[in-house]
């Protein structure tokens, strides 16, 4: 830029000795010299910092601040971006179709299972997805189904839930049933759809009927342990009248089983079951209505006892028994319940029970899930009531009811 | 300390502004910077920001950081198109002080400094004040002027010879 730059000469131009003289202190050349005072006059301060310099001394190198390095990640990023547009841009439409429908399938699926998607298409997307996921759970609870299966000859839905009880109870065993277990599942759908009349599960339920029956009284009293909460009263009422003839197996027993009476009512409830199965759906319906008698009996242990005998003559005496102890049956009788009495005695009340039955089926199938049992219950809770009508089983059931029966106990003699 | 600084430490950074703050500072007067204090703290935090990719001793950090406050210098004076020489008169009033004598006697020998640089071109008012105040020989400056060593030499040569010259007609002309 200056003249000098292009000097001839001036390349090879010599130090300055004088210059270096003045920078190493010496006063030979005035003018040098005080050119080197003023100048280094103008550096003996530092300038108070700016704030964002102030910042920076204070505080250090911080994120605020970041490193050069970490300002270039910024490009970096960029840079990816705009290669993958670039990728993306130069593939064939069919390509670019692919890709997006494949974005666009992922962007919905995982909307849906974050539950942010519009009520219609999530609902869809629930459908799927919980039907997916019912399986797998329904497939957990067979294998205690397995073991109702035992009693009841296939009822599946409904004997899966006995199975638990069983177990519980300890005498029966949990045989084959697993795949009823499947319908355990189904039941907890099924409270309330019974009526409607149960899909997967609930079919091969339905269609053993009379097993389920007996599963019913035998399940019924697991399945009210598991759906029990509550719903378990209402659903064996309900249960029960709807159905009348077949359904009573499956619904009442889970419904009331589980919820109010937990275990006690199940003892005496199977066992009418077991009788009915023989005895027929027919019997059964005027039997729910002594049923619940019994059921209300709750007194679940007791009345297992109580139920036997009930079942033997009308058969109704059995249904409410199961009923009843399906409610209440559900938990605390487990053990006992299973044992004989369930069997025995309910191969009477079967009769009965069967009416019942209709409802019943619904009962097992729920018992299995439980969970779901609440809902079914809620239908039952007529049951209940009608179970209290049915006092015979009453007394017994109660104590049988121990931890669950009494809550259960109360709520079906209550309606009742 | 170096090490520090290079890892953010404040206390280091404190350190580094202490110690070169007022080189910069200088340096920037003597260049007839507009506003020197503010774009001497914009050099130090461009400086610091560099700091953790910096290489090298002492000598070529102090090397590295006239770098950046020439280039900042640069920038400025395109940025403002405004002519150096009257930025140096406006910078000369606002020297900050400390000390009342040191600032009188220093404000006597920085006005007769910036009298003197005052006859020089802008190239050889750099070579003059880098090889003053940094002590940086030619090659040093020449790196940082981004210049041949033969060029630096050169600007130094007839820097000296105008202020010798300029002094001369002072002396006469009074």
């Amino acid at each position: 830029m200056s003249p000098a730059d292009d000097y001839p000469g001036m390349r090879h131009a010599p130090t300055d000795p004088a210059l270096e003289a003045a920078l190493a202190g010496d006063a030979g050349d005035e003018v040098l010299a005080a050119l080197v005072q003023g100048v280094r006059a103008l550096a003996t301060q530092a300038p108070p910092p700016s704030a964002e310099l102030a910042v920076l001394l204070r505080e250090g190198l911080t994120p605020d601040h970041p490193a050069p390095a970490a300002i270039a990640r910024p490009r970096t990023r960029s840079r990816w971006i705009r290669q993958a547009v670039a990728r993306v841009a130069a593939l064939g439409v069919a390509a670019k179709l692919t890709l997006g429908l494949s974005v666009a399938a992922a962007a919905v699926a995982g909307a849906g299972a974050a539950g942010v998607l519009p009520p219609p298409a999530q609902d869809l997307v629930d459908e799927v997805l919980g039907g997916r996921a019912a399986e797998p759970a329904d497939a957990a609870p067979s294998p205690d189904a397995a073991p109702a299966v035992d009693d009841g000859h296939g009822g599946q839905g409904a004997t899966p839930s006995r199975g638990r009880q069983d177990a519980d109870g300890g005498s029966v065993t949990g045989q084959d049933p697993g795949p009823r277990a499947d319908a355990l599942p189904v039941p907890p759908t099924d409270g309330p759809r019974d009526d409607v009349g149960v899909p997967d599960g609930r079919e091969p339920t339905v269609g053993e009927g009379p097993r389920v029956e007996e599963g019913p009284p035998l399940g019924a009293g697991p399945p009210a342990h598991s759906a029990a909460p509550g719903d378990q009263g209402p659903p064996s009422a309900a249960g029960p009248p709807p159905h009348t003839g077949p359904p009573p197996h499956a619904g009442p027993p889970p419904h009331a089983g589980p919820p109010p009476h937990a275990g006690p009512p199940p003892h005496a409830g199977p066992p009418p079951h077991a009788g009915p199965p023989a005895d027929g759906g027919p019997p059964s319906v005027p039997g729910p209505p002594d049923d619940p008698g019994a059921a209300p009996g709750d007194a679940g242990p007791p009345g297992d006892a109580g139920p036997p005998g009930d079942a033997g003559p009308p058969g109704d005496a059995g249904p409410p028994d199961d009923q009843g102890a399906a409610p209440g049956s559900g938990t605390p009788s487990g053990p006992a319940a299973p044992v004989g009495a369930g069997p025995s005695a309910d191969s009477p009340a079967p009769d009965a029970a069967v009416p019942d039955s209709a409802p019943a089926p619904t009962g097992p199938a729920p018992t299995t899930p439980a969970p779901t049992g609440p809902a079914p219950t809620s239908p039952a809770p007529t049951g209940p009531a009608p179970a209290p009508p049915s006092p015979s089983g009453g007394g017994a059931a109660p104590p049988s009811a121990g931890g669950g029966g009494p809550a259960t106990g109360p709520s079906p003699g209550g309606p009742a | 300390m170096l090490l520090a600084a290079q890892h953010g430490a404040a206390w280091a950074l404190q350190r580094l502004w202490e110690d070169l703050g007022p080189l910069v500072a200088g340096f920037l007067r003597a260049r007839g910077a507009p506003d020197a204090e503010d774009l001497t703290s914009e050099v130090f935090i461009s400086f610091c920001r560099s700091l953790p990719r910096f290489e090298g001793d002492e000598a070529q950090l102090r090397s590295c950081l006239l770098t950046i406050a020439h280039r900042r210098l640069v920038d400025e004076r395109r940025r403002r198109g405004r002519r150096p020489v009257e930025v140096a008169q406006e910078a000369a009033d606002r020297i900050p002080g400390g000390d009342v004598e040191d600032e009188a006697v220093g404000g006597l020998a920085g006005a007769e400094a910036r009298r003197l640089l005052a006859h020089l071109s802008d190239d050889q008012r750099t070579v003059v004040t880098l090889r003053i105040l940094a002590d940086m020989s030619i090659e040093d400056v020449a790196r940082v002027v981004g210049k041949r060593p033969g060029a630096v030499k050169a600007l130094q040569h007839r820097a000296l010879a105008r202020l010798r010259a300029a002094a001369a007609r002072e002396d006469v002309s009074p």
